[in-house]
């Protein structure tokens, strides 16, 4: 059995890494919500975030603020780049099959920006020890990595400010509204463009926080995109689309769930495992474990 | 104030509406009647940006505005209050009305628009927390009004304003809208209660088939037996 | 104008016996006499793989170009049909010849699997549905070392014991022949047709009678035998085996093919695997620039021609004939 230190340790990391997930997710259903776009470069955004981390701190030897603080950036002005030269065009050309035609375009967009990262960068993994040194004391043994303490701190700031953003500003309850009704929101004035850009900007700043903060546990690559990308449409699927409350707790939910069974099973058993409870509840609550109706989108 | 000439407008490849020409003056409100599917919807809609006209002009205040997209058309001072509403249901009845006044910076002129709505809608008022999806029909109609009125429009376009109400608070709405016109505001109203519309307005268009068939005053309307009977069928629906 | 005709797709198809145009069967009548003149192994190479890549773009297109639901899970329905094909081969003792209908047959039942699961699924919720499937597939088949050796690989008997790759076209012409006049004719058929109406708009094609349900599960089914088939010949044509034949970039190589080359017309990802396959190859030192050219493609057709290349052919072939009637016009007196 496991003794309370090995338990403690497991969900420290789970707890970690599930404020990542929802990190990440939250900025999946942001999109989704807003712009309908089912997501699947988010995970390249992520890989920018730890790139961009890596070089700024390990190469150019700056304090990992900084460093996590240009990878925001850069992923902001990757995700503002990638939505005008991409995603307005598509909109002004043709809505019809919006949503399965904007899939196809984030499946390209991966694809490109993994193998730009591998062109340019190699193959190689580049990661590093930790940002920060040592640990805080609990009590009797249990005790976090400052490092790790400070991630989660850098999660939870970031879903906090979104959360305040969105629910304070002028621009966030824009974005709301625009995500609960589009057609009104154009009558009040809003202008959909500078919405929809600023949306995936933020979204792509965050999956680039993301990415940047967990370099000491994910060293960047050019793939390293694929996991989170992955598991946070898990989360998102678990909680329903474009459910962004729900993204958080489903983050920790999955971060705690995954951590817990990679100890019991292994890791290519635990993927399995997880994959096939997520299939189970596509099959039996497909609009998520927290959604109550089924949204059509087959046509959206 | 607003001049709409040879319009030909529609979804798609539909063409609902053939050659309509109409004017609005300050201060006046203009009925747009007609029969369901007649294309007095897609007028407005046309006129706010949210269709692209496929021929024609609209003039507002010296300024062409057809073909500019809807968001640029609401902050020209245009509120179009459509038939279904389009309010945000998970938000607040406040962020709504302060969402109206999305294009205003100032903040003590929102401050203005709010006491005013809520002035006029006080129900509103005491309602602002609730979430606008939770609110009844009546009153969410009361909000999509409030809402319109927040950016402090010139002119107001209001689709079927009474569509779904009961009858105490459809004639509380019409009362509304008189109020508005007393105030100052310019209205083009399309309605189906035709009788009600003829009497609170003071010219109407009759569309048939997406073409103007006949305008003038709605008293002359109202008194002309033959036109209520052949445009409008026999008054109320 | 229907919402196929704005999306571009191809409805003009009405006579269901002209499967191949005399323009189609003549480029096909000269690649299968190709072979015969070229005798360099290079090329032999590139045309077999355009050959496989175009039949898994065609049967990958069937799913995502009829019933309009992105298989996102394609490569590990084939790699499950490489796998079946080559553990038939190695523990019973089955001629490889037999494996790949063996494979055909397991993703088969593993199409009609994932029709039933995506069900209840709408557009994007199908196509994650059949993600995970193909990822949980992939993780599986890792996990399962005993059997399928994980990645250090399955060593898979050949078709063949020879030195020239020229049997091996002629193997994967038959199969593609195969794979396009099936799929075609059963495209163009009332079937066919019932795809493409729970395609376009999965209520109006209930209330005019189409069961959604049935067809669905009959095009992952057939969709899935196609990618088995191809599996096995993959398996038995390259020796070995490992669990990223299953990996979803492999099903994004597939989808830009098919979607590059137009959806729901078939021979367009066949087009396109010719087109892209030998070009790109060209530049195969670096295999990053491959990919990432294929990812751009994949962009710029989304946004500037959903319809790929077969719009493209289908809008100048309209061109010509209207510039051959201007033309004839003008010369009668």
């Amino acid at each position: 059995m496991l003794g309370p230190i090995a338990i403690w340790d497991l969900f420290v990391t789970g707890i970690l890494r599930g404020g990542m997930y929802a990190l990440m997710a939250v900025g999946l259903s942001l999109v989704f919500g807003v712009m309908k776009i089912p997501h699947f470069a988010h995970g390249e955004f992520y890989m920018l975030g730890a790139y961009t981390a890596y070089f700024v701190y390990a190469v150019f030897r700056l304090p990992p603020l900084v460093a996590i603080l240009s990878a925001a950036f850069t992923g902001l002005l990757a995700g503002v780049l990638a939505e005008k030269l991409m995603f307005s065009p598509l909109r002004r050309r043709h809505a019809e099959q919006w949503v399965l035609n904007t899939f196809l375009v984030t499946v390209g967009l991966s694809f490109v920006m993994q193998n730009a990262a591998l062109a340019l960068w190699g193959g190689q993994y580049r990661g590093i020890t930790q940002y920060w040194h040592g640990s805080i004391q609990l009590f009797s043994g249990m005790h976090i990595s400052v490092d790790r303490a400070i991630s989660f701190i850098i999660a939870i700031f970031c879903i906090v400010g979104l959360w305040w953003f969105l629910d304070f500003t002028r621009m966030g309850k824009a974005i709301r509204a625009v995500a609960q009704d589009e057609t009104g929101a154009l009558l009040v004035g809003i202008d959909l463009d500078q919405i929809h850009t600023i949306t995936f900007g933020l979204s792509s700043l965050m999956a680039a926080i993301a990415g940047a903060s967990l370099l000491s546990l994910n060293p960047a690559y050019p793939t390293v995109g694929l996991a989170p990308l992955y598991k946070s449409w898990y989360v998102v699927v678990l909680v329903g689309l474009g459910n962004m409350a729900g993204a958080i707790p489903g983050g920790f939910i999955v971060g705690l769930l995954e951590t817990f069974s990679y100890y019991a099973f292994g890791s290519g058993w635990q993927d399995v495992i997880s994959l096939s409870i997520l299939i189970l509840i596509l099959l039996f609550k497909p609009a998520g474990l927290f959604g109550s109706r089924v949204r059509n989108l087959s046509n959206a | 104030m607003l001049t709409v000439a040879q319009l030909e407008s529609g979804y798609n490849h539909l063409q609902v509406l053939w050659d309509v020409s109409l004017k609005v003056m300050k201060g006046e409100m203009v009925a747009l009647l007609g029969r369901n599917g007649a294309g007095k919807t897609t007028i407005l809609r046309t006129i706010a940006g949210l269709l692209k006209p496929k021929a024609g002009r609209i003039d507002f205040m010296d300024r062409r505005i057809d073909g500019l997209p809807a968001h640029e058309v609401s902050r020209m001072r245009i509120s179009f209050i459509p038939e279904n509403l389009h309010l945000f249901p998970a938000m607040s009845v406040l962020d709504n009305l302060l969402l109206g006044a999305y294009s205003i910076q100032d903040p003590r002129k929102i401050k203005e628009s709010l006491a005013f709505v809520h002035d006029i809608f006080p129900a509103l008022a005491q309602r602002r927390r609730q979430l606008a999806g939770s609110l009844s029909g009546g009153e969410q109609r009361m909000l999509a009004l409030g809402r319109g009125l927040m950016s402090q429009p010139e002119l107001l376009l209001v689709d079927e304003p009474s569509l779904g109400l009961a009858p105490r608070m459809a004639s509380t709405v019409f009362d509304t809208l008189g109020k508005l016109r007393l105030r100052g505001l310019t209205i083009l109203l399309v309605e189906q209660n035709v009788h009600t519309t003829l009497q609170i307005s003071d010219r109407s268009y009759v569309l048939e088939q997406g073409r103007i068939v006949l305008e003038g005053g709605s008293r002359e309307f109202l008194e002309n037996d033959h036109v209520c009977k052949t445009y409008l069928g026999s008054g109320d629906e | 104008m229907t919402m196929a005709q704005a999306c571009g797709i191809n409805t003009e198809r009405t006579n269901r016996w002209a499967v191949l145009s005399p323009l189609g069967l003549f480029l096909l009548a000269a690649l299968g006499l190709l072979p015969l003149f070229v005798q360099d192994e290079y090329i032999l190479q590139l045309l077999i793989s355009s050959l496989l890549l175009g039949s898994e773009a065609m049967a990958f297109d069937f799913t995502a170009g009829f019933i309009n639901i992105v298989n996102f899970g394609f490569a590990a329905v084939l790699g499950v049909g490489a796998y079946t094909s080559a553990l038939l081969v190695l523990h019973w003792g089955i001629s490889p010849w037999l494996g790949p209908l063996g494979g055909a047959i397991a993703s088969a039942a593993l199409g009609f699997f994932i029709g039933v699961l995506t069900l209840r699924l709408q557009g994007i919720y199908a196509a994650v549905m059949t993600w995970f499937v193909g990822l949980t597939l992939l993780s599986l088949t890792a996990s399962l070392s005993g059997l399928t050796r994980g990645y250090r690989g399955l060593n898979v008997p050949l078709f063949l014991n020879t030195a020239t790759r020229r049997p091996y076209f002629y193997i994967i012409f038959v199969v593609t022949l195969l794979t396009f006049v099936a799929l075609q004719w059963i495209g163009s058929s009332r079937v066919g047709l019932a795809f493409r109406a729970i395609g376009q708009n999965l209520e109006s094609a209930r209330a005019s009678g189409v069961n959604p349900t049935k067809y669905r599960v009959i095009n992952f089914t057939l969709s899935c035998a196609f990618a088995g088939l191809l599996g096995g010949f993959y398996a038995h044509f390259l020796g070995i085996l490992t669990p990223d034949v299953m990996h979803s970039r492999q099903t994004v190589e597939v989808l830009a093919l098919a979607y590059i080359g137009g959806r729901g017309s078939l021979w367009g990802g066949l087009m396109a695997a010719f087109v892209f396959v030998p070009l790109l190859e060209y530049l195969k030192p670096l295999m990053e620039v491959r990919l990432i050219i294929y990812g751009v493609l994949l962009i710029l057709v989304m946004i500037w021609c959903p319809g790929g290349l077969a719009e493209i052919y289908s809008k100048l072939k309209q061109h010509l004939r209207m510039g051959t009637r201007a033309i004839l016009k003008r010369n009668t007196p």
